[in-house]
This record gives structure tokens, sequence and C-alpha cells, in this order.
């Protein structure tokens, strides 16, 4: 198959309004559409002169994400990327995190994948060939304390890629896990991802600090033809900081 | 909230058992470690008082923590 026939021409970003999920709509709309989902359609208003269709979405709605899949599929074609980066962030020792904060960080970066992935998986939604990406984390591969909500549910993510791999093929599905980047996610947290931390991060990366480019650029790769044989890995994207 | 209803809740965050005093030194608090700290923080947060995890962690006694609150603890 030429690359031609494989670079993806409709991709869906869910969670496209910030950090990596708006650095992947902005750079993948300069050769697909993107359809571009989050809760802040504001700022998804500024990026729709790129020609990306900006989509009013909140995962954690369970029950609105298939028709908003449906429509986008109506109005532009079949996907043939499907990344899921909408996230959040819970940095709280066990004993004081309370139940609805442990299931609201589950449904948003989980249990909404998993729905969207059900998507992905029919033939009305997505071509044979497309591929599924959902932005994980290091801490699914290694949990670190105080953040084990969000670790577990990075950690069901890899999961979900493997079986949908397995289960899906030839469509594709994989995951990109990022160390700590320099996002609205991170720094929304001051107390913590202060300039020490940032220091001892640069310190405890041997290949230096990841940043968001270095995961559209794994992104780019891993959707492109010259990946095609790579599917159901979860892979690092830290600068070795998790080594 | 008063200094004595603050050191309560700082106790309850920390799982501390016991109450805490006022120019009690924070080193001989075995809970105030990392995830008391991280537990700390999230208090502050709560009352409204935003406070960087490297200034608690340099803290001494529990007078420091409380003029650390701000005016969200009076005296
Ligand atoms: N920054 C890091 O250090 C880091 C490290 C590893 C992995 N990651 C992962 O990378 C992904 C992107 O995060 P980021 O760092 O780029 O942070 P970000 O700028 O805060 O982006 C988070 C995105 O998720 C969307 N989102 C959150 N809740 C949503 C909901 N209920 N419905 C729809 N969209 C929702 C946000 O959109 P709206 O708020 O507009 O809805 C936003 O577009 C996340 O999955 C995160 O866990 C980040």
């Amino acid at each position: 198959m030429s690359e031609i026939e494989r670079a993806p021409r409709h991709v869906l970003i869910v969670g496209a309004s910030s950090g990596i999920g708006l650095a992947l709509a902005q750079k993948l709309s300069q050769a697909a559409h993107v359809s571009a989902m989050a809760r802040r359609t504001d700022r998804l208003a500024e990026i729709a002169h790129m020609g990306i269709t900006p989509v009013a979405c909140d995962v954690s709605q369970l029950d609105s994400i298939p028709a908003l899949v449906d429509e986008v599929v109506a109005v532009h074609g079949k996907l043939d990327a499907l990344i899921y980066c909408a996230g959040k962030q819970l940095i709280k020792p066990m004993r004081i995190t309370k139940i609805d904060e442990i299931e609201e960080i589950v449904r948003v970066n989980l249990t909404a994948a998993v729905v969207f992935a059900k998507l992905f998986a029919s033939a009305k939604i997505a071509n044979s060939n497309a591929a599924f990406c959902a932005i994980s984390s290091i801490a699914g591969h290694r949990p670190e304390p105080a953040i084990i909500p969000y670790s577990v549910s990075k950690a069901g993510l890899d999961a979900l890629v493997k079986g949908l791999a397995r289960e899906c093929g030839p469509k594709r599905a994989f995951a990109i896990a990022p160390g700590w980047l320099d996002t609205e996610m991170t720094q929304s947290y001051p107390q913590i991802y202060n300039a020490g931390f940032q220091e001892e991060l640069a310190r405890k990366s041997p290949a230096g600090l990841a940043n968001i480019d270095s995961v559209v650029d794994m992104v780019e790769y891993l959707l492109s033809p010259k990946a095609s044989h790579i599917t159901g890995m979860s892979i690092a994207v830290d600068g070795g900081a998790s080594l | 909230m008063n200094s004595a209803e603050f050191l309560a809740k700082v106790a309850d965050v920390l799982e501390y058992e016991g109450s805490l005093s006022r120019g009690q030194s924070l080193e001989d608090i075995e809970v105030w470690d990392s995830l008391g700290i991280l537990s700390v923080v999230d208090l502050l947060e709560e009352i409204g008082a935003d406070v960087d995890i490297e200034q608690l962690s340099n803290l001494v006694t529990t007078d420091d923590l409380i003029a650390i609150a701000g005016s969200a603890v009076s005296e």
C-alpha cells in the first residue's frame, strides 16, 4: 500500500483544546482533516481557521459520546485515526482522596477512552487501516506515590490498546506514555510542579527533558506508514526519566 | 478558624495519633513525611492558602505552619 493511501485523512482528537491535544491538532491538520473535541469550545474556536472542526464534548457524559462520533463521521468520513488525549490529574495521598475524585479520574481518563475505543472498533466508524492512539503516562508503567488513581487509569489505557490491537487488527492501537511535561495539567499544581521539581526532573532525564513536541513527533511517526507494523505498544517519551 | 482548630485539622489529615500543640517540632512528628506534606498542601489549598511544597518542607515547628497559613488562621 502506498504512503498516500495509508496517510490519515480524517483524525479525531479528543481533548484538543490545550496541551498535547492542541499541538497534535495543529500539526496533523496540515495533512488531514481534524475533528477536535473538548469542553472549552472557545479554545477550539481559536483553531477553527486551520480547517479544524470543533466539537463540544464532555467525555464524562459517556452516553453523549456515540452520537457525537456518528456526527463527525457522517460529515467528514470514517476515521483514519482517533487520538484520545483527554485527561485529568489528581495529586493526593490515597488516604485523603475522595471517592468522587477517584470516580471522576477513572471516568475521564479511562472509561470514556474505552467508549471511544468501542466506537473505533466498528467498521462503520473507522477504516480498516485506522489507528487508535491513547495518551497514557509513564505513571501507568511506574505508579508514583500520590498519583495512584491517575496511574491506575493510565495502566488501564495501556491494557486497552493491547486488547484493541489484538481484537481489531489490521486496525492498529498504541499508547504514548509521556513523563512530566510543561502543560496546563502540570501548571495547575504549582505547589508541586515548581522550579525545584523541574530541575530535579531534568537531572533525572539522561536524554534531556521531553516536551510536547517530543510527543507530537512520536504520534506522527506511529500514525505514519513507517510504523505500520507497530501495534499494541505503550511507548515512553520521557527523556529516560522513568528508567 | 483559630490556631487550635487549624492544628486539629492538620493532625487529622496527617492521621497523627494525638493532638498537635503550638511550638511542636515538625521533625519529631513521624507522619511529617513527603505524603504528610502533600496532605497539608491539600488542606492549605482548601482553606485558601497557596503554599509551595518546598516552603513546607523547610518549616521547623507547628508555629511556622500556622504562620504560613496566613489570614486563613487567626491566633
Ligand atoms: N502534562 C504531563 O505531564 C502529562 C504526562 C503524561 C501524560 N499526560 C497526559 O496527556 C494528556 C493531555 O494532557 P496535557 O498535559 O496536554 O494537559 P491539558 O492541557 O490540561 O489537556 C487536557 C485536555 O483534556 C481535555 N479534557 C479534560 N477533561 C475533559 C472532559 N471531561 N471532556 C472533554 N475533554 C476533557 C481538556 O479539554 P477541556 O478542559 O476543554 O474539556 C484538554 O484539552 C492527558 O491525558 C494527560 O494525562 C500529560
